[in-house]
Formats: C-alpha cells, sequence, structure tokens
C-alpha cells in the first residue's frame, strides 16, 4: 500500500513541483522580508524603537501574520491543476484500465494536499517565531487559527474545482457558481460572521466579536482544528465520488 | 483476437465498457469469469492496455515512468521495462515530450509487457504508425504470446496487421457481432464470386453476403465458398480478404452495391 502511495504521489509531485517550487520560493522571501528586520532589531523592541502604543503594534504583527496565513493557505490549498493535467495528456481514462480505485485517487491526491499544506504551515511557523521573538508580541496561536481557518476555505474552492473538472463539468459554470457563493457569503453574515466587517455575533447573546480577537485564543483551534479536519474528510469524499464516475 | 470494424462500429465503446471506462445500461460483462465492476482491481491487475494516444504527461523519462508503475502493478518487473526500453531504443533521461510517435508507442508497449499481464487490449494500437514500427510491435506481440498463457485483444480497422497475427477475428458493425471465430475459418469460407451482372438472379440469395456492381459485371461476397463452388461451377472465385469481408458485410442491408 506505501509503495501505491509512494508512485502516486511522486507521480503528482513531479507534475506540479514547478508550481510549488515558485510559489514556495516567493511564500519564503515575503516571510524573510517580515521576519528579519524585527529579528535583527533584538527581541522584544518593536514598540518601544516604533514609539507606538501596545494595541497599535500588535494589530501590525498581527497583520503580518494574517499575511503569511493567508498567502501559505491560498498557495498550499490552491488547485494546483492536476486534474486538468491528467485530462489533457489522457491520463484520466489510462489510469482506469489501471488497478486503482477511486479511493487511492483521491487519497493521493489529499496527501499531496496535505503534505503542501504542512510544508507551509511549517514555513509560516517559523517566520511567526521569528517575528514573535522580535515584535515582543506572541502571534503563533492567531497565526495557526488564521492559516487552518483560511486553508479549509481554499481546499473548500479547490474541492468544488477539481471535483468538477473530474466529473467533467463545464468550468466556466463552476467558476460561476464559486464566485456566486463568495459573493453571498460576503453580502450576507453567515452564521453570524459578518466578512466586511469581520464581526462575529453570538446568536443567542448578540454580543459581537473582533474576529482578530477570537484568533489570538488558543482555545479557538478547538474549532479550527476540527473544521479544518472535516473539510479534508470532506475534500477526500467528494473526490472519490468524482472519480468513481465514468463515462455515459 | 483481432477485433475489426469500419470506424464508428462500437470497437472503442466495447473496449471502453470491458474497461470500465464507459458504463453500461444493461448487461453483464465477465473477464477471466470475474465481473467487470465488481472485480475491477483484481482484473486490471492481470491485464495491460495499449491506446492510440500516448496517455503519459511530457515531462516524465523513462526513469519516472519506471517509478510510477513499480507501485502500481505488485507483478511489475523493473529489470523487463529497462530491457524492453533498451531495445526499442528509448532513452532513459529524455523526456516522453521529446520522442516521435512510434517511440512514444513502444514506450506503452514496454510498459504493457512488464507485469506479466495475461491480457493484452489495444485500441488502435498501431494506427498512424509507420509499416517498421508496425512490423517490429506484431512481432513483439508474437514473442509475448508464445507461452501460451498470454492472450491479445487487438482492436484495429488496418486488417493486414490481424492477418498477420489473429487466430480469430471477431467483426463488430452498429455495435453488434457480424462474425466471431478463428480467423482461418472465415478466410476459408469466404470467397468473391465474380459474374456477369446478369447472371446474379443464378444466385440463391441464401449464398450472399452483398453484391458489388462496377462496369465488368458483378463480384459477389458468399458465405460458404466450398458448397457455392459446388453449386455454381462455371463461375470464377477469389479468395476473400478480412479487408473485402469487411466491406462486402457493411453493405449487408443494401445487397447490391458499387
Amino acid at each position: 500500500m506505501m509503495a501505491l502511495y509512494r508512485s502516486l504521489v511522486y507521480r503528482e509531485l513531479k507534475l506540479t513541483r514547478k508550481h510549488y517550487f515558485l510559489y514556495l520560493v516567493l511564500y519564503s522571501l515575503m516571510g524573510l522580508l517580515f521576519m528579519v528586520p524585527l529579528v535583527l532589531s533584538g527581541e522584544g523592541s518593536f514598540d518601544k524603537k516604533s514609539g507606538l502604543s501596545y494595541e497599535t503594534g500588535k494589530s501590525i504583527i498581527q497583520m503580518f501574520a494574517v499575511l503569511l496565513a493567508l498567502l501559505g493557505a491560498v498557495t498550499s490549498g490552491s488547485t494546483n491543476n492536476v486534474q486538468k493535467m491528467d485530462i489533457n495528456s489522457g491520463w484520466k481514462r489510462y489510469s482506469y484500465t489501471l488497478p486503482l480505485t477511486a479511493g487511492e485517487k483521491a487519497m493521493s491526491d489529499f496527501l499531496l494536499k496535505i503534505l503542501v499544506f504542512l510544508l507551509f504551515g511549517v514555513l509560516s511557523s517559523v517566520f511567526v517565531l521569528g517575528i514573535s521573538y522580535g515584535s515582543g508580541y506572541d502571534v503563533m496561536c492567531f497565526m495557526l487559527n488564521m492559516y487552518l481557518i483560511m486553508s479549509a476555505e481554499i481546499w473548500i474552492v479547490d474541492v468544488i474545482d477539481s471535483g468538477a473538472v473530474v466529473i467533467g463539468l463545464n468550468s466556466s459554470v463552476v467558476k460561476s457558481v464559486l464566485i456566486t457563493i463568495i459573493l453571498l457569503t460576503a453580502i450576507f453574515p453567515v452564521f453570524g460572521i459578518n466578512l466586511f466587517t469581520g464581526k462575529i455575533t453570538n446568536v443567542s447573546t448578540g454580543a459581537e466579536y473582533s474576529v482578530f480577537d477570537l484568533a489570538e485564543r488558543s482555545s479557538t483551534l478547538i474549532f479550527s482544528i476540527p473544521f479544518f479536519v472535516v473539510v479534508c474528510i470532506g475534500y477526500y469524499l467528494i473526490m472519490r465520488k468524482a472519480y468513481e464516475r465514468r463515462e455515459a | 483476437m483481432g477485433f475489426i470494424g469500419q470506424n464508428g462500429a462500437g470497437k472503442t465503446t466495447t473496449l471502453h465498457t470491458m474497461l470500465n471506462i464507459k458504463k453500461t445500461d444493461k448487461g453483464q460483462i465477465k473477464i477471466f469469469g470475474l465481473d467487470h465492476a465488481k472485480d475491477e482491481k483484481e482484473i486490471k491487475k492481470r491485464i495491460a492496455v495499449v491506446f492510440d494516444e500516448m496517455p503519459f504527461h511530457d515531462v516524465f523519462n523513462i526513469k519516472d515512468i519506471s517509478k510510477i508503475f513499480e507501485g502500481l502493478y505488485p507483478e511489475w518487473d523493473d529489470a523487463q521495462f529497462m530491457k524492453y526500453a533498451e531495445r526499442f531504443g528509448l532513452p532513459p533521461k529524455q523526456k516522453i515530450g521529446q520522442f516521435s510517435k512510434g517511440m512514444k508507442m513502444k514506450l506503452q508497449i514496454a510498459c504493457a509487457l512488464s507485469h506479466n499481464a495475461e491480457l493484452l487490449v489495444m485500441d488502435e494500437a498501431t494506427a498512424g504508425l509507420d509499416p517498421v514500427v508496425r512490423d517490429e510491435i506484431l512481432h513483439i506481440f508474437m514473442e509475448y504470446m508464445q507461452n501460451g498463457e498470454r492472450s491479445v485483444l487487438m482492436s484495429s480497422h488496418i486488417t493486414s496487421d490481424l492477418e498477420k497475427i489473429a487466430d480469430m477475428v471477431t467483426f463488430i458493425d452498429r455495435g453488434k457481432i457480424l462474425l466471431s471465430g478463428y480467423k482461418d475459418d472465415i478466410l476459408g469460407s469466404h470467397g468473391i464470386l465474380k459474374c456477369d451482372k446478369d447472371e446474379v438472379k443464378n444466385i440463391d440469395p441464401e449464398d450472399i453476403v452483398s453484391i458489388r456492381m462496377n462496369d465488368f459485371g458483378a463480384e459477389i461476397m458468399v458465405k460458404d465458398r466450398e458448397s457455392a463452388a459446388a453449386k455454381y461451377r462455371n463461375a470464377v472465385f477469389d479468395a476473400a480478404g478480412l479487408d473485402d469481408i469487411m466491406v462486402y458485410y457493411v453493405h449487408r442491408d443494401e445487397k447490391e452495391w458499387s
């Protein structure tokens, strides 16, 4: 079984390595740009040297963490186009003649994505460790929550896109659906979250919280980790279903 | 077994349905006595497929293909694969995108022959190749079948290839099997009776597959050459090739055509 997945992941990695390598270089450059000046300026010196208030300094450092989390999530989670390449090369049709189940194909797609997710997660954590050391603000938990939730959202978009490609749906139709979903999510508060204001409303008490306040709490990991795990399971199940489909 | 029919006859659809690439509307398909959908994985370990077009990405080279396939098939024989690659003159480090059409086809065949498959399924695999490469490939297939435990199902409309290597032939048209049996029996039983146009009425319609009219007379494909020769003693008979049989059977409903 290990040999099978090693072969499948090797194939996908070989196809996407340039795509990921480019993202990795750009992401590393950005991370270093954020981290190095703070580390070089000395431990915990950000608010002292900048003359900013504690809250303003914290907001700026949180923005660095948000950018790292967002770009890490987008670069690791967005579609790598393996499914499109497989259709264009004829591999998709050929793969049905190989001793592979739909579950194994879906698992190999998932394994590659999770590997890249972990790689960017580790990189983000290293950069955030440096930023926390230099600035004196601990934003590790904040970044992890943001990274998990944003990755989950990007994975949802990717699984709709990739699943549609595998079952042969018109990609312009899929893109229209995705754009509509994103617009609707932004315009209307969904589950008490307003994406325009960044406020979360507790439906029972009516109290409002800032997304940033919630993200810096370690207790939020209890929500963000299971949320990401559920999306991972959903990703696998949807891709498996897509691979099970046969031409009419 | 050669699987022949004109373009659009349903050869590829039949093979794709067998391989569970296409869904079946009804009925059941058994390969090695196993259900083609339920026992798909088990069946696919024991078969190999060669398509008319290269299914591998251009960025891979021979070594990549070897690494990919060794995990996919439990019986993958890497040494065998490298031996075929060397024999076919496939450079191990060159990208597949730089291969010629013949080299790409040879690569597919090398993959197909390197995991001890019991059944080799080929869909128009020799189409578009020059006669030299086709002959080389047919020779390899004959070698592969020599141990008597392996079979090749080869769909093609290049009947000369099948005449060279097939023991059995199945001819389909509009999705239905018209003829199936040993190639030599089919070739031996069919014949082309040549006569004048006004002699056509003397031929029993039961003996006729179809009649081709031309300026010089009529050419009639008969199903049983031996009995027709006994019946129509003055007629001239020519041997029929698979091409002739295919053409005359395609026109079977028209009876007379030109």
